[in-house]
């Protein structure tokens, strides 16, 4: 497939870190303190492991971790959370998309400072936009969303990818943190941020990130006997976001966000590689900007409300030079925007039990030069009732959420759609003094079809119905406490079983001409697994040793004695996994990393031809931070792919050998 | 999608010529090119085209009429290299067989008595881009190209020497008296084309366009008449009107009427054509409806036939010489035929009685015939 499914992605920016409203930390509640002590942001900004005491898996990175374990950009990120299946197109410029636990791309929610995203065209976020520099930290939610005071559309995916932008500073009156980095095939990728504040209710800033990248890179050319050695080509990037953000506390127990996002990327697409020519014309605009707003406040002890607007507008050029086209050129404008408006009410009327009660409504909408759709406009209404209930060591939470969505595309009927959502989650701690927890949850949730589905005439089918999923998870999590020269070491596993009815699959009309229709049936039996321990080497020096695996068995089950009757899904590989091993000293802290993958077959059918080895991806990172009074300086240098193996995740697209990247870091 | 579905699927056969009637004419007219006359068979290549970006080559097999058997993956055998993406169209012509494949935007040259590759053409803008037809006469090929081009390439020097603009996306193009009827099926546009060029061989220059029934997709002669299958809209296009497959005969000299030079023959979605007959498939939709019959030019009669062990015809193609019918099919997957998945290779006889079952490979895009 052409790189044109390239997807326009809307961004949202809520306000600060999503860490910070977590009521939900089983900690506080453990250790008997009084839960009106927890809503002031002071306490949250501790930081609790939740992928230890949460009920539904969360597995999070942050900045520090990131560093430490040598996490190179938003993809090796990704493939450092279990559960995750990322498929990327190889270079800075490759669209990066993630499936995880099996249910796909189109039912991974992204969710931006707590707002999630959306592309109503195909459905899928591509993650390609994040850099490392712009984001504090990355985590990932298998199941229904863990903290209970959001908005109701967070809870509306199967799980969600949160990505948390950097937080302004109140403990400064001037900041300012810029960084350059460099690295192979022509990046080059300045960043600042400078911020002001008044160091007590206001802070203000700018975020500016820009990235040049020419991504010619090499690659081994393997044709029957013959060996070449090619260079990517066309796939020139230019992108940056800039951003402006403020903050103002005005009583202790509240804060306004107010945030403006501008993204653009222009790119050219390399697209697949084809034998005996390289003539690629494709480009790729896409320009989004928002604005968002964020107000929370504590009204008295037992009540907490939020409430956010945002408004958002994206768009994506594709066009391609081919003598094929009508007019020698394609030129494909796609214009969406969206409106958003969300407000929660959180009500404590005992000390162990918190009732949540959200309502958002947004709208979408969908323009295009092509006469091939008929300018969809959708209407989202959605409510949820959360519950949580703690008592001795057992942490209950239920949530239910009720969706409206109601379509209106050109010269068709309203199509409306409801559906209760039902999820629940039970940890229990069996001792008192060990961190040691069960765990069990449940999520039935749907996805709507996307605007592609339902309304691009040559396939889309507006008869189509919502694809139903179920999770249902059961593990367990421990941490030990510190020991000897064993620092810390946690560890979670859990098995997981998931399936989608009235999955969304092509089924051909005749040869020319394919329809869309609700025949699917997907059942994933999975294991997750991690593993995170500290050793101290003495007063200045540690080790540190991260591991995730994930098991996963994806099988179609759509008709039986169909070709891909039991076969694994394509693309999904049954063992994949990362681990890293980091030696933190004062002199150059060293991080080794490496990720694997097993095979995957790029067809339904699993064809013996169409299978794509697996491969295993090394790297070394080196750093050291000088610290100067006020200031710090952190320097980094990496080596990708340090054994310089060819492999591809995508057929045809050959991911990068070898290469560095180095990077120059100012706080002042 | 749509684009890419279009681009990458070809189903029916390019017109194997054989116009035995002109051979005086030719003798008239200057050189004889032995080749335009061939007088025995012996088997027919297949060209399956694969599924490129899922890491299926497409491979050139070989079906041998001495003892009924299939011979796989000749081109990767002989030449050890993959043949490229998407493999589309090809001829026998004298000692060469010649090879488009589209996406990789080549022409092959095999030697054809060990099928090694003795030259690759990497086409540009100079000779128009990917090849998805191609017919021979007189010592030259001609192919069309998908952007909107038909190359002639010279077989005795082996350069492709000129090209002509023809209308947009050319499909599969046939000699009938001495001009190129070229059908621009438009295949990309949201409306398909309803245009046919005319291409005067002497002078190479299009010397006419006719208008004929929407998406054009073959022409193909049996004796001294025109034949052009045209593929309507495949249905399902909100806002127009469902228009079906059907095969038209073309008489470009002398309109109807109304001033057509197109008149309706049968629906088909595939043809071929022997020395005598026109061979008709049917199968729009389902493999519930699979029609085929042959059709008698001179005394305009459609007679029934029935292709045993045909499940949904993927491909059709008549030997000039014995009359050998070979029919590639889809199996059933599921519910719907197995676009995805090998097919298989029927080979039938001149009276459609089936010789032999062969397994097949994905996508098959051509059939032609090892003549001599």
């Amino acid at each position: 497939m052409k790189q044109y499914t390239y997807s326009n992605i809307k961004k949202f920016l809520a306000n600060a870190v999503v860490m910070l409203i977590s009521f939900s930390s089983y900690s506080y509640v453990y250790s008997q303190e009084r839960i009106d002590t927890l809503p002031t942001l002071e306490v949250y900004t501790t930081t609790v492991d939740k992928s230890i005491n949460s009920a539904v898996p969360v597995h999070s990175l942050n900045q520090d971790k990131i560093l430490r374990t040598g996490v190179t950009d938003i993809a090796d990120a990704l493939k450092r959370l279990p559960g995750i299946n990322i498929r990327d197109y190889g270079g800075a410029g490759g669209l990066k998309t993630v499936s995880v636990r099996g249910l796909g791309a189109v039912h991974t929610g992204v969710a931006y400072d707590g707002i999630p995203l959306s592309d109503l065209r195909s459905g899928e976020i591509d993650l390609s936009r994040y850099s490392l520099e712009n984001i504090s930290s990355i985590s990932l939610t298998a199941g229904d969303y863990e903290e209970i005071f959001t908005s109701a559309r967070m809870a509306s995916t199967p799980s969600v990818i949160a990505i948390s932008s950097i937080p302004q500073i109140f403990t400064r009156k001037i900041s300012l943190s810029s960084k350059l980095k460099i690295g192979a095939f022509g990046l080059i990728n300045p960043f600042i941020d400078f911020s002001l504040s008044n160091c007590k209710n206001l802070s203000g800033g700018i975020i500016a990130n820009f990235i040049h990248a020419k991504n010619d890179y090499p690659y081994t050319l393997y044709n029957g006997d013959f060996k070449t050695r090619e260079y990517r080509s066309n796939s020139l990037m230019n992108s940056g976001n800039l951003e402006l953000n403020f903050v103002w506390k005005p009583y202790n127990n509240s804060q306004f966000d107010f945030k403006t996002y501008y993204y653009l990327n222009h790119r050219q697409l390399p697209g697949p590689v084809v034998l005996y020519t390289q003539e690629s014309n494709e480009r790729l605009e896409d320009d989004n900007i928002f604005l968002q707003s964020k107000y929370r406040t504590r009204l008295s002890s037992v009540f907490s409300i939020l409430g956010m607007i945002k408004f958002n507008r994206s768009s994506s050029r594709y066009t391609d030079i081919n003598g094929r086209y009508p007019g020698g050129k394609l030129d494909e404008y796609y214009l969406q925007f969206e409106g958003y408006a969300s407000s929660a009410l959180l009500w404590i009327p005992l000390h162990n039990l918190f009732v949540d009660y959200s309502a958002d409504w947004w709208i979408n909408t969908l323009s295009s030069n092509s006469s091939d759709y008929r300018k969809p406009i959708r209407n989202n209404i959605l409510q949820s009732i959360t519950a949580r209930w703690i008592f001795h060591q057992f942490n209950v939470t239920g949530r239910l959420l009720y969706s409206i969505f109601e379509d209106k595309a050109m010269e068709m009927d309203k199509k409306t759609f409801q559906r209760l959502s039902p999820a629940l989650s039970l940890s229990y701690k069996p001792f008192q003094d060990y961190q040691f927890f069960l765990r069990t949850s449940y999520k039935n949730i749907f996805r709507m079809p996307t605007f592609n589905e339902l309304y691009f005439s040559n396939y889309g089918s507006i008869s189509l119905n919502p694809e139903i999923t179920d999770q249902f998870n059961i593990g367990t999590t421990i941490e030990l406490p510190s020991y000897g020269f064993l620092t810390s070491l946690s560890f979670t596993a859990d098995g997981y079983f998931n399936r989608i009815k009235d999955k969304i699959v092509a089924i051909p009309f005749n040869l020319f001409k394919w329809t869309m229709s609700n025949l699917g049936k997907v059942h994933v039996y999975g294991l997750d697994l991690t593993l995170n321990s500290d050793f101290n080497l003495g007063r200045t020096q540690s080790l540190m040793l991260s591991v995730n695996y994930t098991y996963q068995r994806a099988i179609s089950l759509s008709m039986e004695g169909r070709s891909d009757w039991h076969k694994q899904l394509p693309y999904t590989p049954l063992n994949s996994g990362a681990a890293s091993l980091s030696w933190l000293n004062p002199w150059v802290s060293v991080a080794t990393h490496l990720t694997g993958v097993s095979a995957r077959y790029a067809t339904t059918a699993n064809l013996a031809s169409t299978r794509i080895p697996g491969y295993f991806d090394a790297g070394v990172a080196l750093f050291h931070i000088f610290n100067l009074n006020n200031h710090s300086l952190e320097i980094r240098a990496d080596i990708i792919n340090i054994f310089n193996k060819q492999y591809q995740i995508v057929a045809k697209y050959p991911m990068p050998g070898r290469h560095w990247q180095t990077s120059i870091k100012f706080n002042f | 999608m749509k684009s890419i579905l279009k681009a990458t699927i070809s189903m029916a056969i390019i017109p194997v010529l054989l116009c035995s009637s002109c051979e005086k004419e030719e003798t008239q007219k200057g050189p004889v090119y032995r080749p335009d006359f061939p007088t025995e068979s012996f088997g027919a290549y297949l060209l399956f085209q694969g599924q490129y970006y899922n890491n299926v080559e497409g491979v050139l097999d070989y079906l041998s009429y001495s003892d009924n058997s299939l011979h796989t993956n000749l081109f990767t055998n002989a030449n050890h290299r993959s043949l490229g993406d998407t493999p589309q169209c090809g001829l026998v012509y004298g000692s060469h067989i010649f090879l488009g494949v589209c996406f990789s935007n080549t022409i092959e040259v095999l030697d054809k008595s060990d099928l090694t590759s003795i030259k690759q053409f990497n086409l540009d803008s100079s000779t128009g881009t990917q090849p998805r037809a191609m017919v021979a006469k007189g010592g030259k090929v001609y192919i069309s190209m998908y952007d909107g081009y038909v190359a002639r390439l010279d077989t005795l020097t082996m350069t492709i020497d000129a090209k002509v603009a023809v209308g947009p996306n050319p499909e599969k193009l046939a000699i009938y008296r001495d001009a190129l009827y070229v059908p621009n099926s438009d295949g990309m546009n949201s409306v398909f084309g309803t245009t046919a060029s005319v291409i005067d061989l002497s002078s190479f220059t299009v010397t006419r366009t006719l208008e004929v029934p929407m998406n054009p997709n073959q022409f193909i002669t049996v004796k001294d008449h025109l034949y052009l299958l045209s593929m309507g809209n495949y249905g399902m296009i909100p806002g127009q009107e469902y228009i079906p497959s059907e095969v038209y005969e073309i008489t470009p000299d002398s309109p109807d009427a109304s001033g057509n030079y197109y008149h309706y023959i049968a629906p088909a979605t595939m043809i071929a054509a022997s020395e005598t007959q026109l061979y008709i498939l049917d199968a729009p939709f389902s493999a519930l409806n699979v029609n085929f019959s042959s059709y008698n030019p001179d005394s305009k009669e459609l007679s029934p036939l029935t292709a045993e062990e045909l499940v949904y015809p993927s491909g059709i193609g008549v030997d000039p010489i014995t009359g050998n019918i070979i029919i590639t099919s889809y199996v059933m997957d599921g519910a719907w035929p197995g676009y995805s998945i090998p097919g298989i290779i029927l080979l039938y006889d001149n009276s459609c009685r089936l010789i032999k079952k062969f397994n097949g490979d994905i996508g098959p895009a051509h059939i032609f015939f090892d003549t001599k």
